[in-house]
Parts: C-alpha cells; sequence; structure tokens
C-alpha cells in the first residue's frame, strides 16, 4: 500500500549543473513505473534520491503521503535491487537476504521463515548456502531480488537490474518480474535505458532526457501519440522514420514536400488536414512508423500515399517480418516488407511503398513538438 | 643462463637464512664453541637461555610487547580503517586538506616530534606506563592510507545495499566493507605488528621501570650494559628469543603476506 | 547527524593529528629558542642555539657519519635488491621461497640483527675475521677500524632491508609487459640495453620511492650503532639520532636537542629534493 509523489524534484550534485530539473511525478499504488531515456539522463540519479542514497537538492518526495526528503533509507520501507546485484561476496545467500532483517531485530525463526519462502517464489531453495561467487549472472539476479522480496517493503526500486544477463534470460526475467509484481501487489519503480523493457514491464512509462521529463503516459499512448520527436524516436523498434520537409498549400491541396522535393505528399484526405493548417509554409518532421510503410496498400479505406519505386540497400528478412532499408534524401528509411515477397526480391529491388496516411506523425522542427 | 640463476638465488638465500641458522645454533653452544661455521651446536646446552632468564625478566618483557602490539594494532586497524573510509567514500568539507596532512605526517621527519612527544608523557604523567607504548602509535598515517585506498576501490552499490538494508556507517565499515579488502587488512596487520613489536627507540625513550619494559628494549639494554658480562652466547640467546615470535608469525602468514603487500598497493 | 558523521569518522585521526604531530611542531620550535632541563622553567636564549649548531663540531661530525652510511647504504641496496628482483622476476619455481627468504631479516628486530651481526664482525671470534685468517689473511677491524666501522654498520642494515626492496621491484617489475621485450628481441637489443631502456624507465618511479624510503630510514639510523659500538671508535659512527638522543636524554639539553632535531630534518629535506631532481632527470 504506497503511492510515491514527485513534487518538483531537481537534484544538483555537489557543485555542479542541475541533473535533474523539475520533476514531478506520482506514482499510484501497485503501480509499475518505468524510467526510460538514453545513459546519463538521470534516471539512477532519480531513483537514487527516492531511495533516499542522495540528497533531493529541491522539491519534496513523498511516500504514501509523508515527506520523506530528510528520512534516511532504511526509514523509507523501500527495497532496491542493483545492476550489479550488489550482493554481499563474503555472505551465504542466505546471509545475504537475511542481513537486513537481522538489522530489524527480527526474530531467528521469522527470519528462516522468509527468506525459504522467497526462496522459494524464486526458486533458488538449493543455492541458499552458497556464496555469490559460486553463481551464474542469473541466478545472482534472482538473489539481489530476492534480498528485496524478504524485506516486504511498501516500494520496490530496480535499477537496470536485467542489463548483465543475456538477451534469452533477459526475456524470461522480464515475465516473471511482471508475475512477480502481481504476486507481490507492491509498488514498483524501474530504470532501464532499454525501451522494450519499459513497454512490456510498465504499467505508465517516464521518458527522460538531460534531467527533464519529457512524457509520462502509457505504454501504448507513448507509442501512438508521442508528443515530441525525442519520444517519437526513442521508444518502438525500429525507430520511427524521421523525413524533415515543408507544408505546402497549393490550389486547395495540402501537401508535405520533402526537404529535397523528391516526395509530395498529398494530405488533404487525411486526419491531419485541419491541424496542419496553421503551419503552412513552416518547416515540419514527418514521422512514420516502419509498419505504417509497408509493400501493399493497407487495408480498410484509410487513404494512403504511394511513392514511386525506390530502390533497397539492404532487405533483412527474420521469417515472421521483413524490414527494408532505403534512403530518401540522405535519411535512412526502414519500411515494413510482407515476408513471402521480400523473400523473392534482390535486395537492391525498386519497389513501390504505400504511406498509411492517419498513422503519420508530424512535429514542429522548431520546437520538436507533435503537431 | 638458468642454471646460473638459480645458484645465484641460492647463495644469497643462503646469505639471508644461514646467520639466522648459525645465530641458533650459537645460542645453544658453550662460550667456547662460539664463532664457528657450524650448523648444529657445540656442546649443546640451554646454559645460555637459562643464564638470560636469570639476569632479565623476560617473559614480563614478551607479555608486555605482546600486549601492547596487539592492542595498539587492534587500535590501529580500528582508527585505520575508519578514516580511511571517510576519506574515500564521504564528501565533506576540509577531506583534501586532511589527505594532505596525513601526507605531511608521514614525510615529517620523527627526529622533529621526539623530544615534545616525550615531554607530552612526561605532562601526562605516562612515563612507565603502557599508555606511552599505547597511544602514539594507535593511529598510523600509512594504515589509513592504505585502507583509504582499498575502500575507494569497492563498489558504491555494495555501500548502498547495505545503507538500504539498514546498516549504519560503521556497521558498513566493519561488517560489510573490512570482509572484502581481508588482503589488505593484513597487510596492515602484519606491517603494524612488525613494526610495533621490533620497536627500540621509543621505549627506551619512555620507559625506565623494568617491568614495564617491552622485549627490545630489554635486550639492547641487556646487550649494551654490563649485564651480560661480554658473554656473546648469552647476548645471542637474548636476540633469538626476541626474534623467535616474529619469525614464527611470519612463517605462519608469509605467503598471504608477501602476495597481500604487493596486491595492497605497497608500491606507492 | 548525517552531516556529522563523517567528522565523527576522522576525529580520532585529528586529534592524534593535534596531539602527536601539530603540538610537537609547534613546540618543538618554541623549544628552540629555549634552555631547559625539563626540571627547571625554561630559559630563553634567542637564537643562541641555532648559533650553537653551527659551532658543534660533535653534530656535524655525526651528520658525516650519516651521510658516509647513506652513500655506501643506498646505491649498494638498490644494486642488490634490483639484481635480485630481476633474477626473481624469471622465476617460476621457488619464488615463493627466494621472496619469503630474502624478507626474513625485514621482519625482525634491529636489535636481533645488530646482535648478530655484532658476533660476524668480532675482531678476535668473529665469523669473518676468522675466515680471512683461514684464507692466510689478515684480520679486519670491522667495528675497531674508524675507517671500517660505520661502512659495516651500512652493510649490515643493506642485510636487513634489501628483502623488502626487492619486493617493491618485483611489483614494479611485473608491470612491464612481456610484449615489450619480445618487441626488443626482434630488434636485437642487448640484455643491458632491454633493462636501460625499457625497464629502466618503466620502475623509475619504484625507484624514486625507494630511494627516498631508503634515504629516509637511513638518517634516522640509532639502534645498530648504539648496540654495536656506541658511537665508536673515535665518534666514527656517532649517528645524528644518537647524537640528538643523547643530548636529550643523557645531557638533558632538550631545547638544544629540539634546534638539531630542526636543523637535521631540515637537512633530510634538501638531500630528499636533490635526489628528486637526479632521479627524475637521470632516467
Ligand atoms: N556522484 C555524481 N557526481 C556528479 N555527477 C554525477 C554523479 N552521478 C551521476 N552524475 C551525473 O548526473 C547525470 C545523470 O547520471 P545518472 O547516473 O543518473 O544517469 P543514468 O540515466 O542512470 O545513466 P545510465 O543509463 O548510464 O546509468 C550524468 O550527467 C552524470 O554524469
Ligand atoms: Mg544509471
Amino acid at each position: 500500500m504506497a503511492n510515491v509523489q514527485l513534487n518538483h524534484i531537481a537534484k544538483a550534485y555537489a557543485g555542479g549543473p542541475r541533473v535533474i530539473r523539475d520533476v514531478t511525478i506520482d506514482v499510484k499504488d501497485r503501480e509499475f513505473l518505468v524510467l526510460v531515456g538514453p545513459s546519463g539522463c538521470g534516471k539512477s540519479t532519480l531513483l537514487r534520491m527516492i531511495a533516499g542514497l542522495e540528497d533531493i537538492t529541491d522539491g519534496d518526495l513523498l511516500i504514501d503521503g509523508r515527506r520523506v526528503n530528510d528520512v534516511p533509507p532504511k526509514d523509507r520501507d523501500i527495497a532496491m535491487v542493483f545492476q550489479n546485484y550488489a550482493l554481499y561476496p563474503h555472505m551465504t545467500v542466505f546471509e545475504n537476504m537475511a542481513f537486513g532483517l537481522t538489522l530489524r531485530k527480527m526474530s531467528k525463526v521469522e527470519i528462516k521463515q522468509r527468506v525459504e519462502q522467497a526462496a522459494r517464489i524464486l526458486e533458488i531453495e538449493p543455492l541458499l548456502h552458497r556464496k555469490p561467487k559460486d553463481m551464474s549472472g542469473g541466478q545472482r539476479q534472482r538473489v539481489a531480488i530476492g534480498r528485496a522480496i524478504v524485506r516486504e517493503p511498501k516500494v520496490f526500486l530496480f535499477d537496470e537490474p536485467l542489463s548483465n544477463l543475456d538477451a534469452k534470460l533477459r526475456g524470461q526475467t522480464r515475465i516473471e518480474l511482471q508475475k512477480l509484481h502481481r504476486q507481490l501487489n507492491a509498488t514498483m519503480i524501474y530504470v532501464t535505458h532499454d525501451q522494450v523493457e519499459a513497454m512490456t514491464l510498465g504499467d505508465r512509462i517516464v521518458v527522460l532526457r538531460g534531467g527533464d521529463v519529457m512524457q509520462f503516459d502509457t505504454p501504448i499512448n507513448l507509442y501512438n501519440h508521442p508528443v515530441n520527436l525525442f519520444v517519437a524516436g526513442f521508444i518502438g523498434t525500429p525507430p520511427m522514420n524521421l523525413l524533415p520537409g515543408i507544408i505546402q498549400q497549393r490550389n486547395n491541396r495540402l501537401t508535405f514536400d520533402s526537404q529535397g522535393n523528391t516526395l509530395q505528399i498529398d494530405l488533404s484526405k487525411s486526419v491531419h488536414h485541419e491541424r496542419l493548417q496553421r503551419h503552412v509554409g513552416k518547416p515540419v518532421i514527418l514521422g512514420i512508423r516502419a509498419e505504417h510503410l509497408t509493400d501493399a496498400p493497407t487495408s480498410g479505406d484509410r487513404p494512403f500515399f504511394s511513392s514511386e519505386q525506390l530502390p533497397f540497400e539492404a532487405i533483412e528478412n527474420m521469417g515472421n517480418e521483413a524490414l527494408g532499408y532505403l534512403t530518401i534524401e540522405g535519411i535512412r528509411i526502414v519500411a515494413r516488407l510482407t515476408p513471402d515477397r521480400a523473400a523473392t526480391l534482390s535486395p537492391t529491388a525498386h519497389i513501390t511503398l504505400f504511406w498509411d496516411l492517419d498513422k503519420v506523425h508530424f512535429f514542429d522542427a522548431e520546437t520538436e513538438l507533435a503537431i | 643462463m638458468k642454471p646460473l640463476r638459480y645458484i645465484l638465488l641460492t647463495v644469497a638465500a643462503l646469505t639471508f637464512i644461514y646467520p639466522f641458522v648459525w645465530m641458533v645454533s650459537a645460542s645453544l653452544s658453550s662460550e667456547a664453541g662460539l664463532g664457528s661455521l657450524t650448523l648444529l651446536p657445540i656442546g649443546a646446552s640451554i646454559q645460555n637461555y637459562m643464564t638470560v632468564f636469570e639476569r632479565i625478566p623476560l617473559g614480563r618483557a614478551f607479555l608486555n610487547s605482546l600486549f601492547v602490539a596487539v592492542f595498539t594494532t587492534g587500535l590501529v586497524l580500528l582508527s585505520g580503517a575508519m578514516v580511511g573510509y571517510a576519506l574515500a567514500r564521504m564528501t565533506f568539507r576540509g577531506r583534501d586538506a586532511i589527505f594532505y596532512l596525513i601526507i605531511f605526517t608521514m614525510t615529517l621527519p620523527f627526529q622533529i616530534t621526539l623530544i615534545p612527544n616525550y615531554i607530552t608523557m612526561v605532562k601526562l604523567g605516562w612515563v612507565d606506563s603502557y599508555l606511552a607504548l599505547i597511544v602514539p602509535f594507535a593511529l598510523n598515517s600509512l594504515s589509513v592510507l592504505l585502507f583509504r585506498q582499498a575502500f575507494a576501490g569497492l563498489p558504491q552499490a555494495l555501500i548502498d545495499a547495505a545503507r538500504i538494508d539498514g546498516a549504519n556507517e560503521l556497521r558498513i565499515i566493519f561488517q560489510i566493507l573490512i570482509p572484502n579488502i581481508l588482503p589488505t587488512v593484513l597487510t596492515i596487520t602484519i606491517l603494524t605488528f612488525m613494526g610495533l613489536w621490533n620497536e627500540a627507540l621509543w621505549p627506551l625513550i619512555v620507559i625506565r621501570d623494568e617491568a614495564t619494559m617491552t622485549m627490545p628494549q630489554l635486550v639492547t639494554l641487556f646487550s649494551v650494559g654490563g649485564r651480560a658480562d661480554g658473554q656473546l652466547g648469552v647476548k645471542i640467546a637474548a636476540a633469538v628469543l626476541l626474534a623467535l615470535p616474529i619469525i614464527i608469525l611470519y612463517l605462519f602468514f608469509q605467503k598471504h603476506f608477501i602476495r597481500s603487500m604487493a596486491s595492497s598497493g605497497m608500491k606507492d | 547527524m548525517k552531516r556529522l558523521t563523517p567528522y565523527l569518522l576522522v576525529s580520532p585521526y585529528l586529534l592524534h593529528f593535534l596531539v602527536f604531530v601539530a603540538f610537537p611542531v609547534g613546540f618543538s620550535v618554541v623549544l628552540t629558542f629555549h634552555d631547559w632541563n625539563i626540571i627547571s622553567p625554561m630559559k630563553w636564549v634567542g637564537l643562541a642555539n641555532y648559533g650553537r649548531v653551527f659551532r658543534d663540531r660533535e653534530f656535524w661530525q655525526a651528520v658525516w657519519n650519516t651521510l658516509r652510511f647513506l652513500v655506501v647504504h643506498i646505491p649498494l641496496q638498490i644494486a642488490i635488491a634490483l639484481f635480485l628482483a630481476e633474477l626473481l622476476n624469471r622465476t617460476i619455481r621457488g619464488a615463493a621461497f627466494f621472496r619469503a627468504a630474502f624478507f626474513l631479516p625485514v621482519i625482525v628486530s634491529g636489535v636481533v640483527v645488530t646482535i648478530l651481526w655484532q658476533q660476524l664482525y668480532s675482531f678476535n671470534s668473529g665469523l669473518l675475521n676468522r675466515g680471512l685468517v683461514g684464507l692466510g689473511l689478515g684480520r679486519v677491524g670491522w667495528l675497531d677500524d674508524p675507517d671500517v666501522a660505520m661502512y659495516s654498520i651500512a652493510v649490515m642494515a643493506t642485510w636487513k632491508n634489501v628483502g623488502l626492496y626487492v619486493i617493491l621491484f618485483l611489483v614494479g617489475l611485473q608491470s612491464v609487459p612481456e610484449q615489450y621485450y619480445e618487441a626488443a628481441d626482434l630488434e636485437g637489443a642487448t640484455t643491458w640495453q632491454k633493462f636501460r631502456y625499457i625497464t629502466l624507465p618503466i620502475i623509475n618511479p619504484t625507484l624514486f620511492t625507494v630511494v627516498v624510503l631508503s634515504t629516509i630510514g637511513g638518517f634516522s639510523l640509532f639502534i645498530e650503532p648504539y648496540i654495536m659500538t656506541e658511537g665508536g671508535p673515535l665518534n666514527s659512527t656517532l649517528s645524528a639520532v644518537m647524537y640528538i638522543y643523547k643530548q636529550a636524554f643523557q645531557y638533558y639539553h632538550m631545547g638544544y636537542s629540539a634546534t638539531l632535531g630542526f636543523c637535521f630534518a631540515l637537512i633530510i629535506l634538501l638531500v630528499v629534493i636533490v635526489q628528486r631532481r637526479y632521479v627524475e632527470k637521470e632516467v
């Protein structure tokens, strides 16, 4: 039972500039919140402030309505899982998990019971008497989570807990973390720079950049309605195609002309028509995801634009999906092709692409905000 | 090339070991048998040792030395770890200043502080007491620097995890970090213990009472003063007794010691 | 509380520093301007103590003796330590044994070593002279000849300390990447060239550390001559620290002794600075 509120939180390390500028987030009870952003954007700093490992320079941090800015970590009722697990190397798994409980003067019997229960959940019972150095990365990772679970904290904090695992194990653990979240019914705040992790785990996601919140929303909204160019480029694999150009009004027709004029896309029938009126003659950036730029027209009656035949530079066919790469005016563009069709194409084939106009995004080239 | 190297090394090793072997055998010889290049004592007897114990309270001095060295080493480890941790892992005003003070202390010749320190002992009334042997050595700059370096090399997450688990700074230092820098602890322990055990000048200055004297001091006074009656065998027996504890300790730990000394950055 | 923690942690150091470093240094300065025998009150004498230092033949003899000791001790120590370290560096089998053997005298009290060598050096019954006589040569007054005694002590001190420096050099040598030597071999470098142009520059910092450590150690020479020769014969082994000790604890000239300590510390500082420039330039 815990909600976490960050009100205008700011952070400057001793003598340095502000690395967190003005962050306001409310994390609901039992929510799985993900902080995501590129390296150095301040994710860890933010998490460490919530944990109480770093002083808060400005703003208020509330856990369950209580201001905890000056409360030491041990009294915040939180637990944290670290990137390198930070297990105590000289202690066995049991001792590692029991340490925090011992310091809280819990009875031996209860400690044993809690540790064993957590070990059961995480399937690490046979490891209880091993030292961290005698375990695999995945096992250590479980112990690190176990150390947090036994404490039964109000809030779990994770700082890139999966980044040291190989791809397969990372996928499995992601699923287990979701399961765990449901089982434990606890609030979780999770830091990652991997947007796939963010999208799959988060109830809501905070996208950070340079110490500022770019967008705070559900995964699906981030994906479908990025509020600015940064979020658009950051969320989604492959990244959204971004093409600079200008909005033109020509005898009743509203078009997007790419910078070098190789493309003139008629937007008259698209849903953007209204909104773009105010940007006529102004530079904008068009964004389109690969799945909306395909080798076949969209089903239904959504308007589309078909470009002239363009030469591909490379085709990646993974069986379930195929991606084709080409360059338009010096900008790398990726389109999604039908795998069966892609298999018959030579890697440098010329092909007509269909642009799903209702799924196109526009951003103001100056403010970088979505239009 | 290779055999030559081993011959040279062996000759060198003998040069360092043989005198000790000779010392033991000489101490067990009669006075007449001294001075020959023997491995085994000539006319074996423990007379020399009997004489030593008759003339000076060496047993008492041994206990004094042991008490002083063990207790002081403990204090050095305690204080060194605390100060080293603060210097390595905490930010606070004056931290750099303290670091430079430590460097200054290390380069300061002891000749300058010797007399005033003696006077401090006199004024505190510590002359002829264990305090005079313990307190001035209870903190040592080299150990602070070695601890600082070792703590600086540990991951921050270890400290963070302990803090979240609810450990305070002292617990973090002694329960979480120290077990992970045992080579450094061992190096500091041995260096400090050795230095304290062998210290002869300071006790000569602050201790006059035979009952409080440490072993090196007593043996020094014994061999300088007339009490050995110029009997070399007796002096050597006293020297053997002085060397024995530290050599036993060394043989016990030497494998760890040299390795940890090399790895704990004694090079600078 | 949180802000105070670091200061609490360093407080033992600060306290110790104040009592055993800051106060003594300050008090030392004061003492140098006074005459004081501990019992009667201090008497202000201005710069008289300093004047006396310059006229004190015995002190300068002691300084000179100490320098004579260093001039033999340091080069000998470095040469032997480097040589042994270089031998050990390429040795795998038995390396631990040899290191341990070399280190043995380091851990033993100077008192023990001195008593031991006093016997080796003994004029009539010492092993060295017996050996010389056995070879049909004459006896040497190792500790009895004023021209020889200090050098005998220097050799003994080298024997005692060299193991420590072997280890220090060994650590330095092991940081030299093997490829450097392989590359040099390809270019046909001689053993000496490899040592001069690869090994020496890389272990230069170690070399400097060793020089400084053994200089400072050498300047504190006390217990060895104190036991072996009590400064004799003819004051030829009287070391500076011995003389300072004598002034303080035999004659109770506390002020003068402190002045000597200061002047001697200054001399040490001077020597270290000169060494630093020389060592850094040379390699
Ligand atoms: N202890 C510190 N002192 C000074 N600056 C720091 C400190 N820790 C982090 N910073 C700076 O604060 C900014 C944010 O760092 P932070 O570690 O929070 O980034 P991050 O988003 O976690 O990055 P990553 O994905 O690489 O872990 C960076 O510019 C970093 O250089
Ligand atoms: Mg981080």
